[in-house]
């Protein structure tokens, strides 16, 4: 689930708020709030649509998660789905790489 | 079609998809109310579908729709299982729906459960099968397999923890995981695990009617429901017109989200030309659940969750249904009914959770009672006492009600067909 939201790259921009579908945030006058963690249901859509790469989304679906910023920008772990999918500059030409009907054979 | 006007083919992946889909709605001038699920449905004088409310939970407020035709297209029920982006789906439709009268179809094709690692979200069966199962002690889980042997893993974890490891994908097919799916790494990677070489624990989750195949009953080619101006469309209408009792991933129920949302929203748009003025009419709310004052005792919607997992989510009595266990499950959740339909109006900030749970409710029990009425295994629907398909049951089973579950017989279309031929 949603562990943290990076407040050193946070521009406040409030997409977080606005993609997560089960209404995880909330806005306030600057960074946005994990509001309802509990209602997480661990999809990644917030990292994946977050253009500053400031939250992290710990696979763990049931149970939270102690987890260290500092490890996570050391690892570079924030944005590491936005980039494997292709929602970035520089991987973008990974958009339509996916050959998933070779692989199951259709 | 590229700009030769020649068809460009390739796989997509779901965010792709979702936000290509969003871009073309509103391109097609439709008004998106997110975070604003649907609470209840609006009736005209005659019954007919009129419109419908719901919050907007961002804004603390409430929304109202009059119109002359409405779509339910809600998604499946899920029972808030956490496979991977499916607690939006919560049967929320089915419930709004069946206060209208709506019957539904098939509700015994309810009980697909999707491969994770156990810890995770990410319910990606197919590359499972690259996968060697086994118990604790490192031995095979016998028979167990993605396709075909998913009943063994589901045995198997009755009895204690299942590990999976990817070892039977070779470097290429590696390669092409991960440029395919790169959701499907990201438990793993965010881990330490390396599921080629690494044995790393798994569930199964529940996907209820989402890759089940019952829903709302369609009675013509436009997706319309048994109910004036209702129409239902994608996981939220039965899928047994395109595939029975057992379904994939998203072939068929993309295909079908595409195709019946297309029907439905012509159907909507006919009927609603034929239907008059949408001003005019004296409309009243359906919803009942949770949205009438009855001074009983308070709703609390997260009990009545986890009350309702506890009977939908366990191996032992919904992947592997009989009798007796269909009817303690029932004999529970028809209570729960009971206390429910008496339970007071949930508060302002708790209203959509509370029809959230009763949705899950009411949708289990059409569920069981309809496993109930099919007394043999058919595809996913798995009887321990009537464990072989019976071809006199090639019949589909109607459900619906609310304070009194009913089921029915409907014969198969082509037994139709061949008795107007005789």
């Amino acid at each position: 689930m949603i562990e943290v939201i990076d407040a050193q790259r946070c521009t406040s921009c409030d997409i977080c708020v606005n993609v997560c579908p089960t209404n995880v945030f909330d806005k306030t006058d600057g960074v946005p709030v994990i509001a309802r963690q509990n209602d997480c249901q661990t999809c990644f859509l917030c990292e994946l649509y977050c253009p500053e790469d400031a939250l992290f989304v710990s696979p763990f679906a049931d149970i939270p998660q102690n987890v260290d910023l500092e490890t996570l920008r050391q690892k570079a772990l924030l944005g590491s789905y936005r980039r494997a999918v292709g929602w970035t500059e520089e991987t973008k030409d990974r958009r339509d790489i996916d050959r998933s009907y070779l692989l199951f054979g259709h | 079609m590229d700009d030769n006007g020649k068809s460009q083919r390739n796989s997509l992946q779901g965010p792709e998809y979702m936000r290509l889909m969003r871009k073309r709605t509103k391109q097609a001038g439709v008004t998106i109310l997110d975070h604003s699920p649907a609470l209840e449905l609006l009736v005209d004088e005659n019954g007919a579908v009129a419109g419908a409310s719901g919050v907007r939970r961002q804004k603390h407020d409430r929304w109202t729709v009059r119109a002359r035709a409405v779509v339910i297209a809600t998604g499946g029920c899920a029972f808030l299982s956490k496979t991977l982006g499916s607690n939006v789906l919560t049967g929320d439709g089915y419930l709004m729906a069946a206060e209208a009268g709506a019957e539904f179809s098939s509700m015994e094709f309810s009980n697909p459960y999707a491969i994770s690692a156990a810890f995770g979200s990410v319910t990606k069966t197919l590359f499972y099968g690259w996968a060697t199962f086994t118990h604790e002690d490192g031995s095979v889980v016998p028979g167990a397999a993605s396709k075909g042997g998913r009943s063994a893993i589901a045995r198997a974890l009755t009895q204690g923890p299942v590990y999976a490891r990817l070892d039977k994908a070779d470097g290429d097919v590696q390669r092409q995981m991960r440029v395919s799916q790169p959701n499907f790494f990201l438990p793993f990677d965010r881990t330490g695990i390396d599921p080629f070489a690494d044995r790393f624990p798994v569930t199964l989750r529940l996907e209820g009617t989402v890759r089940g195949t019952g829903g709302l009953r369609i009675v013509d080619d436009s997706c319309a429901t048994t109910v004036a101006g209702l129409y239902a469309a994608g996981d939220a209408a039965t899928r047994e017109l395109i595939c029975g009792g057992f379904t994939g991933g998203g072939s068929h129920n993309a295909a079908w989200a595409m195709s019946s949302g297309t029907f439905a929203g012509q159907g909507a748009a006919d009927y609603a030309r034929h239907a008059g003025p949408a001003r005019g009419r004296r409309l009243s709310s359906a919803g009942i659940v949770a949205l009438r004052q009855r001074a009983e005792r308070p709703f609390e919607p997260a009990e009545l969750a986890k009350a309702v997992q506890d009977e939908v989510f366990p191996y032992e009595l919904n992947y592997f249904r009989e009798a007796g266990r269909l009817g303690g499950s029932l004999e529970r959740l028809d209570a729960r009914w009971t206390e429910v339909s008496q339970a007071d109006a949930a508060a302002a900030d708790d209203v959509f959770r509370a029809r959230e749970s009763a949705s899950m409710l009411a949708t289990a029990r059409w569920m069981y009672r309809s496993g109930l009425a099919r007394q043999e295994s058919r595809g996913m629907h798995r009887r321990d006492d009537f464990p072989d398909q019976d071809e006199r049951q090639r019949h589909y089973i109607t459900s619906g009600g609310l304070d009194e579950v009913w089921t029915a017989v409907r014969p198969h279309a082509e037994a139709v067909y061949a008795e107007a031929a005789e």
